[in-house]
């Protein structure tokens, strides 16, 4: 996650006032789509830093030592830095304070597209080999590692009788600390991501070993809120390495009820009414029929599908189903399919990575109401771009509505650029909706998002103090050559 | 001073108005206090009465009492009901306190976007009446919901009633206006939709801030479609922590529990003691379902099922239904004495024996009387409420504030956490949170660099005075007397509530 590292080099990029509305998307197009003709010699410069060395961690240590490199505590110079970039002296004598080099962390999977600006040299952090998995069947509480599967995690719950609390909305194999420093997408119909998370342990840039939370009780009424500032910022002034995530009782009975819709507005209302229903859900989620044949490996019955989640007793769900199915009026067939999670882990990689072809440029937040309305505008924007477009959606039982668009698209930075500032122009349509994607944050130049971003940086630079995690990319000036040709 | 002083309070005057500016020696004692218990002789330190009392009407108001904060010298202090356990909302060194109740309003609940606008000041009861006449559900509030604010309880961060289904206040959060010390606002989040972690949403960042870093002036809050029904079942079981196996199978059944209140006998002896009609005392867990009938129905099958596995009894609906309506009065018994100390604890559920035991065991070493009741906060973790009556006037004063101490020390020790911090409790920051509580100066110094609003709490304890090596209580330090006090505490055995009822109720 490099939120702050992006935004600031916007900022810094288009800082000139009187330009700013008239050059501020020109300028972020052609840094997105690296367009170096049309962007100053230092921008390029920014944009064109690699990560020194990639590091792969398999423990707390191997990262603090990484960290205690950053932040000057140890010498670099086996990492072959040259003496000026020396950051031995960085925390002593406060020099190269400004540097921009440190520790990034990398996610183990991206659903969407990476950020404009790369780590500015210095170290890139793994996670792939933190994959520790511990099982608390007693306090029904997960420890993981940040790059432990979310998909292993979901098995083994499964032996124990346990569900993890949350489940991906696309079922890519992300790892579960995807959440924190990528843009995975974890929910269930009654919990967020970060209801899901009790504690979160990592590095942070002073070199330092943190808890943001407790380990088997919720982080309540203990003073600042840590646990929800690492769970949404933690990338920025930590390296996230173990989590501890909830876990909830698996029911006797589940069953993925499945309703084919042929209307996007018939899909819509049986949506909301479900989500006014207050009945006890597991998931509810929508895909359309291309989306549910990659997932299900299947034809779907109808152009348009809902899944709900349901669990209990023979019994107890005989009734409930019939409920539910009053409530979503409409379907034009019904039916069951297996959990999208169930099956191998192999058949579940092989299945994401498939998945993963597809071009995703972020989340549409709506209100449950206008889900059908989000789909028809995806459509109709695949439609006028040329590819060939679909979604997939949850919903959660506050009526809120999370709209994944996806496209046929190869991941080519331009197409990237355009489908991705066509879905913003959608998300402003339906009403109630906002997009959830990095390039929407720096399109809508919204004053409350911009004082909040304000706030973020000096949070950032506050808990960060030796600047040692994700450091902003600072704009250099060339130099002017006074003696052009001379030594 | 005293010249500074009639400025400050013309400059107020200005502001608001003289109706709701005081500086009388009655209004400002009056807000000096919590429900905390605080010992006569912490006056010595701090100087809990503030300067002026100010209860704003508007935001633009608030924005007007921070822009005058640099030319006052005087800290800001929010405040809401007082309902607060710790003294975050107790000046330390005096200063304005601003009194938020004034600012009261619903400003509207939105049929379409399920969600609810209201004003700092607003109670809990009277959002919830609101919502629920409007045909939805404010599914969680505090305990002390006829007092705490809207604005008071977010800041604490607490967990209350509801939470074991909708967790807590954070999870009905979607937007706050929060004014900042700079004399600027900013709105967290959205008022239409949950932002979640996306678009730099703040608003966690406010919960449990306890008002040290902004303040609060409105809250746009989620609500829920009315339940069908609301249905309360109460149970007897032979004891608290031998029902263990009932609560962890809460977590298993097809219906979530909207609330799990675990009333110890302590609890209902201390509420027999003041109300005839009580409950008679025994260990009564009361399981509380909401949503359709149908489920409800489903749901009680399963509760009975559960709770009879456990060799429970159930209790008469009726003694169910006045159980539940008695949710906002749990210290009736505050009346037969003078205060009232409440600690508060969450603990793993598989802890949860450990901790009664210990509490038990503090309780007879510390020769006290403590009622204990609990509710589970999730599948996984139950909050303890451990409370006994104090004397002020007693012949060692604070004594008893030596149980605060030692319960938050052994629920830490069971790997949970105490819940609230305040002024009196900041010393527990640094056990509960670790290397992490490094991060409590920065926060504060990146949204109040200056220091203005609600100082010296949180990541310090400062005192009333300003010279040098007196103006903080090093944490490391700080419960020293309160440990010290609390061992004096074994030599008399408290007697309040025996006492009381030999002498006939009243």
């Amino acid at each position: 996650m490099a939120l702050v590292r992006d935004l600031q080099l916007v900022r810094d990029a288009t800082e000139i006032p009187a330009l700013r509305e008239v050059v501020r998307e020109a300028v972020i197009r052609a840094m997105f789509v690296r367009d170096e003709r049309a962007l100053p010699k230092d921008v390029v410069h920014v944009l064109r830093r690699k990560a020194d060395v990639i590091v792969t961690v398999k423990d707390d240590l191997e990262v603090r030592e990484v960290v205690r490199v950053a932040n000057g505590e140890v010498s670099t110079v086996a990492l072959g830095r040259p003496a000026d970039e020396f950051h031995y002296y960085r925390r002593t004598l406060g020099v190269g304070k400004d540097q921009p080099w440190g520790v990034a962390t990398a996610p183990t999977l991206l659903q969407t597209y990476d950020w404009i600006v790369p780590p500015q040299g210095g170290i890139l952090v793994e996670l792939d080999g933190l994959t520790d998995l511990e099982l608390d069947g007693v306090n029904y509480v997960a420890k993981l590692g940040a790059g432990a599967k979310w998909k292993a995690l979901y098995d083994r719950a499964a032996e124990a009788g346990m569900f993890p609390a949350v489940f991906p909305s696309v079922p890519l194999d992300f790892a579960v600390g995807d959440g924190i420093v990528g843009d995975a997408k974890f929910r269930s119909y009654r919990a967020t991501y970060a209801s899901a998370v009790y504690d979160v342990r990592g590095l942070a840039g002073n070199g330092l070993r943190v808890n943001c939370g407790f380990e088997y009780v919720p982080n309540v009424a203990t003073g600042y809120n840590l646990r929800d500032l690492a769970v949404q910022f933690g990338a920025e002034f930590l390296v996230p390495t173990v989590l501890w995530m909830r876990l909830t009782a698996r029911p006797k009975v589940v069953k993925n009820l499945t309703y084919a819709f042929d209307d996007a507005a018939k899909l819509s209302a049986a949506v909301d009414k479900l989500t006014r229903s207050g009945r006890a859900l597991l998931w509810a989620n929508v895909s359309d029929d291309r989306g549910w044949s990659l997932v299900h490996g299947a034809n779907a019955a109808g152009p348009l599908m809902l899944e709900v989640g349901i669990g209990g007793t023979d019994a107890a769900l005989a009734a409930r189903t019939k409920a539910i199915e009053a409530a979503v009026a409409g379907f034009t067939a019904k039916g069951e399919a297996p959990l999208p999670w169930d099956g191998s882990e192999q058949a579940y990689a092989a299945r994401s990575e498939k998945l993963a072809r597809l071009l995703f440029v972020g989340e549409v937040v709506t209100a449950a109401k206008n889900v059908g309305a989000a789909i028809d505008r995806v459509r109709s924007l695949g439609e006028s771009k040329g590819v060939r477009a679909g979604v997939f959606a949850s919903a959660m039982d506050t009526g809120q509505a999370y709209v994944i668009p996806y496209f046929d698209a190869a991941r080519e930075p331009l197409r990237i650029y355009d489908l991705s500032r066509g879905v913003a122009d959608l998300a402003k349509g339906p009403g109630d909706s906002v997009l959830d994607s990095r390039l929407a944050h720096l399109w809508a130049d919204d004053p409350n998002y911009r004082r909040r971003v304000e706030i973020l940086f000096r949070l950032e630079q506050g808990l960060d103090a030796a600047n040692a995690i994700e450091p902003p990319a600072t704009l250099a000036p060339e130099p002017v050559e006074l003696f052009p040709g001379e030594q | 001073m005293a010249n500074r002083l009639d400025y400050t309070y013309r400059r107020l005057v200005n502001v608001l108005g003289p109706d709701r500016v005081a500086r009388g020696r009655f209004e400002t004692f009056v807000y000096g206090h919590d429900f905390a218990a605080i010992p006569k002789a912490a006056e010595l330190q701090f100087k809990f009465e503030p300067d002026f009392v100010v209860l704003p009407r508007t935001t633009e108001e608030v924005i007007r009492l921070v822009r005058m904060q640099p030319e006052t010298l005087l800290p800001l202090v929010p405040r809401g009901g007082g309902t607060g356990l710790y003294g975050g909302a107790v000046p330390n060194r005096g200063g304005v306190l601003v009194d938020f109740r004034r600012m009261n309003r619903v400003v509207r609940v939105d049929a379409a976007t399920r969600t609810m606008i209201v004003e700092a000041g607003c109670t809990w009861q009277e959002a919830y009446d609101r919502a629920w006449a409007a045909g939805f559900f404010l599914p969680v509030y505090p305990q002390f919901a006829r007092g705490s604010t809207i604005g008071g309880w977010i800041s604490s961060g607490g967990t209350g009633l509801g939470s074991y289904k909708y967790g807590n206040a954070r999870d009905l959060l979607l937007n706050l206006e929060v004014v900042l010390a700079d004399g600027t606002t900013v709105q967290t989040g959205s008022d239409r939709l949950d932002l979640g972690t996306s678009h730099a949403n703040l608003g966690p960042l406010f919960c449990g801030a306890e008002g040290t870093l902004g303040l609060v002036t409105r809250a746009t809050l989620r609500v829920y479609p009315r339940p069908e029904e609301i249905r309360p079942l109460a149970y007897t079981v032979p004891s608290l922590d031998a029902a263990m196996p009932a609560y962890r199978g809460m977590a298993s059944l097809p219906v979530v529990p909207y609330h799990v209140a675990l009333l110890g006998r302590s609890h209902l002896e201390f509420v027999k003691a003041v109300r005839l009609d009580a409950p008679e005392p025994a260990p009564t867990v009361l399981v509380v379902l909401e949503g359709t009938k149908d489920e409800l129905a489903e749901g009680e099958k399963a509760v009975d099922e559960l709770m009879k596995g456990e060799g429970a009894g159930r209790l008469d609906a009726a003694v169910a239904k006045a159980l539940w309506e008695d949710r906002g009065y749990l210290y009736p018994s505050r009346r037969i004495s003078q205060g009232l100390v409440i600690c508060e604890g969450i603990v793993p559920l598989n802890r949860f024996a450990d901790a009664l035991e210990a509490v038990r065991d503090l309780q007879d070493r510390m020769k006290m009387e403590v009622a204990v009741h609990a509710a589970l906060v999730d599948a996984n973790s139950v909050a303890l409420y451990p409370y006994f009556l104090d004397d002020e006037g007693s012949t060692i004063p604070g004594a008893r504030l030596g149980f605060v101490v030692k319960f938050r020390d052994l629920v830490i020790d069971l790997g949970g956490h105490p819940m609230g911090v305040g002024l009196f409790m900041v010393f527990n920051v640094p056990s509960m949170h670790g290397n992490a509580s490094r991060f409590f100066r920065p926060i504060k110094e990146a949204l109040d660099p200056e220091n203005r609003i609600n100082v010296g709490k949180m990541h310090e304890i400062r005192t009333r005075f300003t010279v040098p090596g007196l103006r903080r209580i090093p944490l490391t330090v700080a419960a020293l007397p309160l440990r010290v006090l609390g061992g004096v505490k074994r030599i008399t055995r408290d007697k309040f509530v025996r006492r009381y009822e030999a002498g006939g109720r009243r």
